[in-house]
């Protein structure tokens, strides 16, 4: 769980590094309580058809009388960045004034914590206090766990299926597989907020390094060994001094992780996923169609012969069993380490750290090599950021459908969409996170854009992050998964282009190395390893997932660090078995035999 | 009687909000700890959870890991505790010999500045200055022909480790009472001495050190009531896989066990179980030391 904090918190850090600016950028919305009410009326909008023909435009539904949706939310005021323009808040702000006007929504928030821990904490008092629950509301792991063995929630099935988007219904079909945690008794009882699932590993390298040293970038597991080992004894970075190594690489955590992961040296040796952090992390389909944990699969002995291998030669660091990925990153950032694995946004934080060190360090993204038998291939990070969830007593989800079919909607894009809201044509609200400037929409670096400062949204010209504003009672800002494929495609061909959609806005933003790592990974079309299981902990991962993440993690890095032999692993692995593994498969396959 | 009263009864009315706040935020809080012998759920709570009785500290002891992690716990707390009394002894009385008044102030506050460094940073800190390429100390170590040490990450060195930047961290800053104990002896005690012709050595002997006792036995008495707190902050930011055997210890396993799988029964059924142990040191060590040293807290 520590895991799924720090990849949470990691998402929300690559998210305000990488995409941050494009986000913001990307929420649009015109309603205008005060910058131009001219130009919101001046969309095709009109209010006034809109309640004669109410059936007709699906994407103008107004409840009147007005109904009051209660929520709750996380809102640490520090991280946020420009959320709010100076005298607005969480619960006084343009959206909400617009809801309530032109949808006929009131939204009051019942609660407003500085910290996820305490989110979770009202949520447990509420509970055990019998309080009254938010109408709509995140939850994940285990509180959600516990809201759901208190039948507090509302099943959804008949909700979406009369009220929601028809493309989100297509995307919870897609992935399905990965809301195991919100379904109980064959019904669902959260809607998950999607990552875009643009994480995957590529392999960042030292060009210069490469350059130096007469090497070409490595396209199998052999290629890549020899520049590991010329890049721990050749010297690349020619300082007359033997102070560099191989490759970066946390092993606190074992071979999956949020960066710095080795998935990709995994799956270059065997088709298996193998995480040693979580026991519901990585378990594998096999050929019977019965699911298998990955960490103690026989062709682990694969991964750990190579690791023990590289380790003894000082190839990677050998101090990565205690680092853990921010710590093992300050080696490559230092100039000390010519490769590391991770996702594209390493472009920005932290490998452009090595930039600022030394101007000459150059680390490049490129495609994951290939092992002995061809193989190759990264994990599929999970998809799901958490859930929202609705209290069981709500009355009046369709007017939450409304508003979210209208935030998808606009995510989404997609031509001659009846439920887009024109009104939302350019962006979200105007004078928030756009401008108009004599009929053209711009999104950011105004004073370059000529806007004038009395119409910039923020007094020193900076883009404002909408997301916090239009979430509310959505609970999370979803993504849709991979959804930024064209967008990056389009800027990797130009990169100049003029950005036309919110998400090519969003894309534009990004640092060149990242959108360089973004088109290595798209371009490279390899399976991504899936995690199978995706169910509520069972009882004996309860009880028993620690000790056997401590088992696994130990045994694991004992083997790499030479103070076992590899065949140490089976004996690994019986214990593994005894100690409550083998319950926990069998549960496990209980599981996925009722919910596949 | 009721003439002490009128005259006292303002005292007591300005003692009373005390008193409420120290029953409602120490002693009513204490009924919570029931939880440790049910299987608590929230949404059930106190009343409607089942009750398991010992079933929580069984599941402790009988933990395949359990042996071990108490045994860690002991080990490092263990001597913890005798090294965070002997050295910041040790340092008050040789700082009290230092007659520069400059230089006792300076050095005095440059050791306690670590006292005020979290963990998170210091576990920072100790990655980089430990490490084994290039790290201060492994450097000093090889400048002397030592290979170098690969302290936290081999089981051997870390509890070594762990005590001894503990150590570091806390001595300058548990040295200040015992200084203040020095700075209060009466200074006719030593002017008498020393036309008794005492050496200094005879003087901390005979003067120093016993006048000390007192306070030496009331900070040991205190903190053998903490034997199984063996720094939960510092070894959660320096453990790692490698040392589990030796650096786990309750603390953190019941950081893992417990609040990242949502058992509360069994974090308070451990924390209790931690609590009962402190208490009875406490008593015993504070009979102890009225019996060895007549000493006496009330």
């Amino acid at each position: 769980m520590i895991r799924y904090v720090k990849v949470a918190r990691l998402v929300t850090l690559s998210v305000a590094i990488a995409l941050l600016p494009t986000l913001a950028a990307c929420t649009n919305s015109n309603n205008q309580n005060s910058a131009s009410p001219a130009a919101s009326n001046s969309t095709p909008s009109a209010t006034e058809p809109a309640k004669e023909e109410e059936s007709a435009e699906k994407w103008n539904q107004k409840f009147d009388p007005p109904v009051t949706i209660t929520t709750a939310i996380v809102d640490d005021g520090t991280s946020r960045g420009n959320a709010f323009k100076p005298g607005e808040s969480m619960e006084d702000n343009a959206n909400l004034r617009w809801m309530k006007e032109n949808m006929g929504i009131n939204v009051k928030f019942d609660f407003i914590v500085t910290k996820p821990e305490d989110y979770d904490t009202k949520l447990r008092l509420l509970l055990s206090s019998g309080g009254k629950l938010p109408d709509a509301f995140a939850a994940g792991n285990d509180p959600l766990q516990n809201l759901l063995a208190a039948n507090k929630l509302m099943p959804l099935d008949e909700a979406i299926d009369k009220y929601a988007h028809p493309e989100y219904k297509k995307l919870l079909e897609k992935y399905s597989y990965a809301l195991g945690e919100v379904k109980k008794d064959g019904k669902i009882y959260g809607l998950p907020a999607f990552f875009m699932g643009d994480e995957g590993t590529v392999m960042w390298i030292r060009k210069d390094w490469l350059e130096n040293l007469g090497l070409e970038p490595p396209k199998t597991l052999d290629d890549f060994e020899n520049v590991l080992k010329q890049f721990t004894e050749g010297d690349p970075d020619k300082n007359g001094k033997n102070d560099t190594i191989g490759l970066a690489v946390p092993l606190k955590e074992g071979p999956w992780t949020w960066m710095g992961q080795t998935d990709a040296i995994v799956s270059a040796l065997t088709d298996q996923m193998i995480n040693t952090y979580d026991v519901r992390l990585f378990w594998n389909k096999g050929a019977d169609g019965k699911l298998s944990y990955g960490a103690i699969h026989p062709d682990a002995k694969l991964y750990l012969q190579k690791m023990s291998d590289w380790m003894s030669k000082g190839f990677v660091d050998k101090e990565a069993g205690i680092k853990d990925p921010g710590k093992a990153s300050e080696l490559a950032a230092s100039g000390k380490a010519g490769i590391m694995f991770g996702p594209f946004w390493m472009g920005d934080w932290p490998l452009s750290d090595a930039t600022k060190n030394n101007p000459d360090a150059d680390f490049q993204p490129y495609p994951l090599p290939s092992g002995p038998n061809g193989l190759v291939g990264r994990a599929e990070k999970p998809l799901t950021q958490g859930f929202t969830v609705f209290n069981k007593d709500f009355q009046h989800i369709d007017a939450w459908f409304a508003y979210f079919n209208k935030i998808f909607a606009k995510k989404l894009e997609m031509e001659g969409d009846p439920l887009a809201d024109p009104r939302w044509k350019d962006g979200y609200h105007e004078g928030y996170d756009y401008v108009k400037l004599d009929g053209k929409v711009i999104k950011g670096n105004y004073e370059e854009a000529g806007v004038p400062a009395d119409q910039w949204p923020l007094k020193d010209g900076g883009t404002m992050d909408i997301r916090f504003m239009m979430t509310n009672i959505l609970g999370n800002f979803t993504s849709i998964p991979h959804s930024n494929v064209a967008a990056v495609k389009k800027f990797l061909a130009d990169p100049n282009a003029e950005p036309l959609t919110s998400m090519e806005f969003d894309t534009k933003q990004m640092k060149k190395r990242q959108l360089d790592a973004a088109g290595v990974r798209i371009n490279q079309t390899v399976t991504e390893g899936k995690n199978y299981f995706t169910g509520p902990m069972t009882p004996t991962m309860k009880s028993k997932g620690e000790l056997l993440k401590k088992l696994a993690t130990e045994s694991y890095l004992k083997i790499i660090y030479g103070e076992k032999p590899v065949e140490y692993f089976d004996e690994f692995v019986k214990q593994w078995l005894d100690n409550g593994g083998q319950k926990i498969t069998d549960e496990v396959n209980e599981w996925y035999a009722k919910n596949q | 009687m009721a003439a002490y009263w009128r005259k006292t009864w303002p005292f007591h009315v300005l003692l009373l909000p005390a008193l409420v706040l120290v029953f409602l935020f120490q002693y009513v809080p204490l009924f919570g700890a029931v939880i440790a012998f049910q299987d608590y759920e929230p949404w059930l709570g106190i009343k409607g959870s089942p009750w398991v009785g010992f079933e929580h500290f069984r599941y402790l002891f009988t933990y395949p890991d359990g042996k071990q992690i108490i045994w860690n716990t002991l080990i490092i707390a263990g001597f913890k505790l005798i090294a965070n009394l002997i050295v910041p002894i040790v340092f008050a009385l040789l700082l009290n010999e230092v007659r520069k008044m400059f230089f006792k102030r300076f050095v005095q506050t440059f050791v306690y500045l670590p006292h005020f460094l979290s963990w998170v940073i210091l576990g920072g800190i100790l990655i980089d200055i430990l490490s084994t390429e290039g790290g201060i100390i492994n450097r000093l170590l090889n400048s002397f022909g030592i290979q170098s040490v690969f302290f936290l990450g081999d089981g051997r060195w870390f509890r070594f480790t762990v005590i001894l930047s503990d150590v570091w961290k806390e001595f300058g800053f548990s040295a200040i009472i015992f200084l203040a104990t020095l700075v209060g002896i009466n200074p006719a005690l030593y002017e008498a001495a020393e036309i008794d012709g005492a050496t200094r050595w005879q003087q901390v002997k005979l003067i120093s050190v016993p006048l000390m006792m007192p306070i030496v036995i009331v900070v040991a008495t205190l903190s053998l009531g903490r034997i199984l707190d063996a720094g939960f902050d510092q070894i959660l930011n320096i453990y790692n896989p490698l040392v589990y055997s030796h650096g786990d210890i309750i603390d953190t396993f019941v950081y893992r066990e417990g609040l990242n799988n949502g058992q509360f029964s069994f974090g308070t059924a451990v924390g209790l179980f931690k609590s009962a142990i402190g208490f009875i040191l406490i008593v015993i060590s504070y009979r102890m030391a009225f019996k060895l040293a007549n000493y006496r807290i009330f």
